[in-house]
């Protein structure tokens, strides 16, 4: 079978296999303006970030190695360490909250809008 | 070889009579309102079947002049079932103005890439360009549908029972068309009516699942569920999820570095 044939036969089965990906009804559905506004308006896991930086920051457990307590400082580390994870989790839920309530908008665009990238920003 | 030609025959009876069946459907549900192109697509197909039937009565399966014949409605009919596609991505995407005008243009660029790739990697014997003319259209008619439906999902868009069968079935035509003209290329002499009655069934199989979309619609089954909002509105919106995911964005970078500084 030449290499030509192969691509095209290969194309086909790959547009069989995205077909059947693309027609499976989505997990999650936002779909009101109320939702997207509340996605909006819930708290900002993000508003953390300071203190969760502050946790991670080695200088802020130092003393208790100055002070004899070598295994609890490994303790803490460790736990402020799974902390810093689910703050992750958190970022990424927020994150695809947001990308969901975007395509929202998106759908529920009234037409093309001309946009400086000025007025984006503000 | 004659087994397949008579089960060849079958098959392009039981289709024609399915596409009888499905007119009748079109008809009854008033579809040809909703959706024009694919009535008139129907009918050329029921027209094409009934104009081969007469040219083999006259000149047999042989001669060049069917041949011609065959090929050129077959031109037709591509061309229909191109403007019936087209048709289903307007109804999918024009509701929602902003997504239709980016998507026309994603939806321009795939298909008019897999025509020319289809194009240049097609040989050029003159007899040949019938078969990779059917090959490039149905490839780029299947990239439409896959890139229009994969647009859909994405941005989460209504798609009505009657919409999404028939890109199912446009697709799954237009992909084992791919496939079968690929081999018959290959295996052009031997292959030939085995091809046919390939060909015959595939169609006969997306026949069956817009006669059951047909048969299962209703006028007020409408799937346009979100409703345009003002442009301040959409504005602010899309303005406050575009800062948010801005400042997220600052956090994530922040974090990556100060982990850096860290090793």
């Amino acid at each position: 079978m030449s290499i030509t044939i192969f691509l095209f036969i290969l194309l086909a089965v790959i547009l069989i296999a995205a077909l059947a990906w693309a027609v499976r009804p989505p997990k999650h559905k936002l779909v009101s303006i109320d939702e997207v506004l509340a996605a909006l308006t819930e708290e900002h896991h993000y508003s953390r970030f300071s203190q969760i930086q502050q946790a991670l920051n080695p200088e802020d457990t130092e003393f208790l190695r100055d002070r004899g307590f070598g295994s609890l400082l490994g303790r803490i580390r460790s736990e402020r360490g799974r902390v810093a994870l689910l703050y992750l989790d958190c970022l990424q839920d927020e994150y695809e909250k947001l990308l969901e309530a975007s395509r929202v908008v998106a759908a529920m665009a009234p037409g093309l809008v001309a946009m400086d990238e000025g007025d984006d920003s503000s | 070889m004659l087994e397949a030609l008579s089960l060849s025959n079958l098959a392009w009876a039981l289709t024609t009579l399915t596409e009888l069946i499905l007119f009748a459907y079109l008809l009854r549900r008033k579809l040809f309102r909703t959706h024009p192109l694919f009535f008139a697509y129907i009918l050329a197909a029921i027209l094409q079947s009934a104009l081969a039937a007469v040219t083999y009565a006259a000149w047999g399966r042989q001669s060049f002049r069917v041949w011609l014949i065959f090929w050129l409605s077959q031109l037709v009919l591509e061309g229909m079932r191109f403007a019936a596609v087209i048709e289903v991505a307007r109804r999918i995407l024009a509701p929602f103005s902003g997504i239709w005008a980016l998507g026309r243009r994603v939806l321009l660029v795939a298909t008019g890439g897999v025509l020319i790739y289809a194009a240049a990697l097609s040989k050029d014997y003159w007899y040949s360009l019938p078969l990779n003319v059917d090959r490039g259209v149905a490839l780029a008619v299947a990239t439409m549908i896959v890139t229009l439906l994969l647009f859909a999902r994405y941005y989460r868009l209504p798609i009505d029972s009657m919409d999404r069968s028939l890109c199912v079935g446009f697709c799954l035509y237009s992909c084992f068309f791919v496939i079968n003209d690929s081999l018959l290329e290959k295996w052009v002499n031997s292959y030939l009516n085995f091809w046919n009655f390939l060909g015959v069934l595939t169609f006969l199989a997306s026949l069956v699942i817009w006669v059951g979309a047909a048969r299962a619609y209703a006028m007020t089954t409408s799937a346009r569920e979100t409703v345009p909002v003002s442009k301040e509105l959409y504005g602010k919106l899309s303005s406050e999820l575009n800062v948010r995911l801005h400042v997220l964005n600052e956090h994530l970078n922040q974090l990556l570095q100060s982990g850096d500084q860290r090793r």
